[in-house]
């Protein structure tokens, strides 16, 4: 009862999605994309000590795999239902024809939710399933470079996949991309306003996957990898192989966020996945939150994607109070937060803090009471020595 | 698959006219999604501290 009324109260206040709304849709919709990565960045980086300047690459392979593979179902599940669609086998065609063919599914699309659902459902599969495969693939020279050279090869591993991207036509268009449908065709409202409840929605998951994890005794195991991964190798934990089990694990989880950007634009192209936006913002939200702990990661994000929506919104108005032009700012912020950041807060606005376990002291673990006479002990040992002898 | 049916039959045929009423609601549950993120974060954060202060001071002068 108390759902119907409250439903009853929400859409008697009708509104439009525009102007300010319109804004606040905006933020939401990249506050939730954003965090995605910021969370996978901040469970790599905060809590297991692996520097991945590759974020962008894991979002390549999700926005890649949904134009590359799913793109080619969606047309052959679409065709086979009677609609005629023009040829997309070749690589031209693949470009030339997608805008007639997308404008076509996104017809059929408007008739028949529950495959447009399946399809957006189909996409997550495969870009976790990629993202994961990729992640191994990233994880191979992790195991053999230390962090600064890690942190180069993986920065690398980034510009490759969009040079791949570029060049490839049959991935996602090359340079002049492909157009996507609309998943969502069937919503007879905003497409703007579900696709920012679908990607909170989404964060929210990844949270609570996330946050589970990092209070279980794994999340401890990745601790003390960051700490210490000498130590952890001399107890005989494999520490290549849990390296590799996070960077898998993460990079499925960031390229959900590709999949979600390339819905939300009905776009792939690979330039819109510069290294600058989703590899040095995140780092930017985490190390301005504070790594290793949830709170810093989401601080970060809300506090960086506002100030960078606003730039971008209010940008005209903006102009006329600086000398450069405008669209600089954006840069200018990221370098400058950065270096301030580092200066005055290296651990970020919440810095880390110990580590809770409910129901477990560490202070009383430490002080339990162990009786040891240390100038009996060795006569002790001596005369137990004696007596195997004797046997 | 049945109720996902329709619930896209019962969307499609009350149309476009409603469009506004499920703006309205999306919109609100988006907000309630934005603040219930952050706000639950932020209570565990706060908790956490508090028990983490608390054990503190339970074992205070006793290493």
């Amino acid at each position: 009862m108390y759902v119907n009324v409250a439903l009853g109260i929400l859409s008697s206040l009708p509104m439009a999605i525009e102007g300010t709304n319109r804004l606040i849709v905006d933020i939401a919709m990249f506050f939730g994309l954003l965090v995605i990565v910021a969370m996978a960045l901040n469970f790599q980086y905060g809590n297991a000590g692996i520097p991945n300047m590759g974020c962008a690459v894991q979002v390549i392979i999700g926005a890649f795999s949904v134009s590359a593979v799913v793109l080619r179902i969606m047309f052959t599940v679409i065709a086979s239902s009677g609609v005629p669609l023009q040829d997309w086998n070749d690589p031209y065609n693949w470009v030339y024809s997608s805008p007639f063919n997308v404008g076509l599914s996104n017809e059929f699309i408007k008739t028949n939710a529950p495959i447009a659902i399946g399809f957006f459902l189909l996409s997550i599969g495969i870009a976790l399933t990629l993202g994961a495969a990729i992640g191994y693939l990233l994880a191979l020279p992790a195991i053999r470079l230390r962090a600064t050279y890690l942190m180069i090869v993986l920065i690398t591993m980034a510009d490759a996949s969009q040079i791949i991207g570029r060049n490839v036509t049959f991935i996602s268009g090359g340079t002049l991309g492909v157009w996507i449908p609309n998943v969502f065709a069937w919503y007879p409202g905003d497409f703007g306003v579900i696709m920012a409840v679908i990607t909170l929605l989404i964060g929210l998951i990844c949270f609570f996957i996330f946050r589970t994890m990092l209070n279980s005794p794994y999340g401890r195991l990745m601790r003390s990898m960051r700490e210490n991964e000498v130590t952890l190798g001399s107890i005989g934990k494999n520490v290549v192989g849990i390296r590799r089990n996070i960077l898998m694990f993460a990079s499925g989880i960031t390229a959900i966020a590709g999949v979600i950007n390339v819905y939300y634009l009905q776009f792939s192209n690979e330039s819109g996945y510069q290294r600058a936006y989703w590899t040095y913002w995140p780092w930017l939200m985490l190390i301005l939150g504070g790594p290793g702990n949830n709170a810093g990661t989401f601080l970060g994000a809300a506090l960086i994607i506002a100030l960078r929506r606003l730039i971008i919104v209010f940008k005209f108005e903006l102009q006329p109070f600086f000398f450069f032009p405008i669209p600089y700012l954006e840069d200018i912020i990221l370098g400058g937060l950065l270096v301030i950041v580092m200066i005055f807060r290296p651990s970020g606005l919440i810095p880390e803090k110990l580590l809770y376990i409910p129901g477990v002291n560490y202070a009383k673990m430490v002080q339990e009471d162990v009786k040891v006479d240390w100038r009996a002990a060795p006569k002790a040992r001596a005369k137990k020595g004696s007596k195997e002898e004797k046997k | 698959m049945n109720g996902l049916l329709l619930i896209a039959s019962i969307m499609r045929l009350v149309g476009d006219a409603a469009a506004d009423q499920y703006d309205t609601i999306l919109f609100w549950l988006m907000i309630a999604l934005w603040v219930i993120m952050p706000a639950f974060i932020v209570y565990e954060e706060i908790n956490e501290r508090k028990a983490l202060k608390e054990a503190e001071k339970a074992t205070e002068g006793q290493v």
